[in-house]
């Protein structure tokens, strides 16, 4: 299989890429990964609605028995407050759950709350770099507020190299700051433990606006409204990253604010060391 | 059905002695060997032992175990009135680290950084392509120096190259957004296909992952609009597939974008199943580095209509030959568009 069109210089780097790789080995690594939990939310009340769906073969190619467990948690951090197990599934069967379902089991006419999966199997392992059976959250209203397509989160299993130090960085690209248009962050805390976030703002001249530090509990699902820094005067398009004392997983939407609406809403990544 | 893997009695965890217990699972360190490297660092922190050891750096589950364990002891120590500083660092783990360090650094110099992302100029919208070249925020400089240089090659929806453009640039600190009228001279109004994205030199990608925005809801003032979407370059198989869970969502129309970032044509079979069982489904192929955009419903010609809507629906291509593939989702009552990668 060809990457062509690739220019004499680019062809060149290829192939000595892959004469260092073989005469510089990776470091050892665990070839029998585990199959690995992920994170998302859950937005429910009269207007909006989640629509969660999992099929084990977004991320697997191997028959065998998956399992998908959900949980959705409260305030309290080690006690899930409601907890779908779904049968054995085959590779191609597709569970569905919906926020309707899940308000009226718990008893709740809101919800803004985190969530966990555990999708699994007692049959088979990862292959290559996904270590998560990925489902997908599709979030509607029905005033045009919340349209979204989200997929889960990884808490652990992203094999890639990233850049830590100190603390953990999410980044996400050209952030649009107008009078029409706030930034929004939602927050994910995958831990046990509370921990602290800030929101840090690069705009299109250089300057760096930080707000925070902003508190998230265990097992809880923070956000962030923009408000002040869509005040503070930014050159447009910024450069946004999350700072977090542990790991969380966080998402940038934008708010049309003359119809209140939704506009954008997709992952952040960490700063990738490769 | 397939019968579970046997795992030896004599092999599982809670049969290990507990110092044989795996810490950090990615680079097989035991609670031994994770005693034997505080012993010989002299209780150092978890970033001295990430940084040395690997310990910890990659899928990072370990982490709060780690620092409970050097917080344990450390504790032990002062106890026992042993001091620990926690800052000597073995020379050959310096060693190690300087050779390694050296080694990625050639190896960035010459690895071709690639991405690429499917693009669109329709009566919906329109895509632009957006980078932010961000320092890591606990860097003095940018390890990228102090701009980036890429170019941008523009394939159409049969896989033929329409443009390119070199010598683009990019200061760090800076964000920017190119329209593709930007880029390319004289593209049609109704246009799509792939967009190939180099870097000349990348020391790092850190947050120079390109993202595309779909611009939509066009008004006098500009677009109202406009969702972000990343690249998916890659030319691996997949060990997955590509795929969709709710291509028919009530409400919504969902439309599909594909494209074939490899030399070689895709030909697969695409499905869909509905609840019930119902299943459609369809040849599907590809040129080299071709694109295809289109409503999900018009998929399958001269078969049975879709349903108007079914929430337990799911869509995948059959073929693992490696696809970039991305759905949008119109909400016409709302005007407003979503996109996700699958």
């Amino acid at each position: 299989m060809s990457a062509e069109p690739l220019t004499f210089l680019q062809r060149i780097r290829r192939k000595t890429h892959r004469v260092l790789k073989a005469f510089v080995p990776e470091p050892a690594l665990a070839n029998e990964l585990e199959w690995a939990p992920s994170a998302n939310f859950v937005l429910h009340d009269e207007r909006v609605s989640t629509t969660i769906s999992f099929s084990p073969l977004a991320t697997t190619r191997l028959p065998g028995r998956y399992f998908w467990e959900f949980r959705l948690y409260g305030a309290n951090p080690i006690e899930p407050i409601f907890v779908h197990k779904s049968d054995a599934m085959a590779l191609h069967d597709q569970v569905t759950l919906t926020s309707g379902q899940i308000a009226a089991a718990v008893g709740a006419e809101r919800l803004f709350n985190y969530c966990e999966v555990m999708a699994h199997s007692p049959d088979t392992k990862p292959v290559g770099v996904s270590s998560v059976l990925v489902g997908f959250h599709h979030f509607t209203s029905t005033d045009g507020s919340v349209e979204a397509h989200l997929p889960a989160a990884y808490i652990w299993g992203a094999a890639r190299f990233t850049r830590t130090e100190r603390f953990h960085y999410e980044n996400f690209p050209a952030v649009k700051i107008t009078t029409d248009l706030r930034p929004v962050v939602y927050m994910l805390n995958p831990f046990v433990r509370p921990m602290n976030y800030w929101i840090v703002l690069t705009d299109a001249e250089g300057r760096e606006y930080e707000e925070g530090p902003f508190r998230v509990a265990g097992k809880g699902v923070a956000h962030w409204s923009g408000a002040r820094a869509q005040q503070a005067g930014l050159a447009s398009p910024a450069g946004l990253v999350v700072r977090s004392e542990s790991k969380g997983n966080a998402f940038v939407g934008s708010i049309h604010l003359p119809t209140g609406r939704m506009v954008d809403l997709e992952h952040m990544h960490p700063f990738f060391a490769q | 059905m397939m019968e579970p893997q046997k795992t030896p009695a004599a092999a599982a965890p809670e049969n290990l002695p507990a110092g044989k217990r795996n810490v950090c699972n990615c680079f097989q360190v035991t609670y031994d060997d994770l005693q034997k490297m505080l012993d010989a660092t002299n209780g150092a922190g978890f970033e001295v032992l990430k940084k040395y050891y690997r310990v910890g750096s990659r899928c990072t589950s370990c982490e709060y175990e780690i620092k409970d364990l050097v917080a344990v002891y450390r504790e032990e120590r002062r106890l026992g009135q042993i001091g620990v500083n926690g800052g000597v660092v073995p020379f050959r783990r310096r060693l190690e680290r300087a050779m390694r360090e050296l080694r990625d650094a050639v190896r960035r110099r010459l690895t071709l950084r690639r991405f690429g992302i499917f693009v669109v100029r329709d009566d919906g919208g329109e895509s632009s392509l957006v980078l932010s070249n961000l320092k890591f925020p606990e860097d003095a400089r940018n390890a990228n120096g102090r701009e980036i240089v890429f170019q941008v090659t523009l394939f159409n929806a049969a896989g033929a190259r329409v443009g390119q453009r070199k010598n683009l640039r990019l200061g760090s600190g800076a964000s920017r957004e190119f329209f593709l009228d930007e880029l390319f001279d004289g593209l049609p109004e109704k246009f799509h296909g792939m967009l190939l994205l180099d870097y000349a030199v990348l020391h790092e990608v850190g947050s120079l992952r390109p993202y595309c925005c779909f611009n939509f809801d066009r008004a006098v003032s500009g677009y109202r609009g406009r969702w972000h979407y990343h690249d998916k370059y890659s030319l691996g198989a997949y060990n997955g597939h590509f795929h969709n869970n709710h291509p028919l969502f009530a409400g919504q129309e969902c439309w599909m974008a594909v494209s074939n970032p490899c030399g070689a044509a895709y030909v697969s079979v695409v499905k869909l199943r509905v609840a019930g069982g119902r299943m459609w489904e369809r040849e599907f192929s590809l040129p080299p580095h071709g694109s295809w955009w289109g409503r999900v419903r018009d998929l399958f010609p001269g078969q049975p209509a879709l349903p108007a809507a079914d929430g337990n629906a799911v869509l995948w291509f059959e073929h693992n030959q490696r696809l970039m593939v991305w759905f949008f989702w119109q909400k016409s009552a709302d005007n407003i568009w979503v996109v996700q990668h699958h």
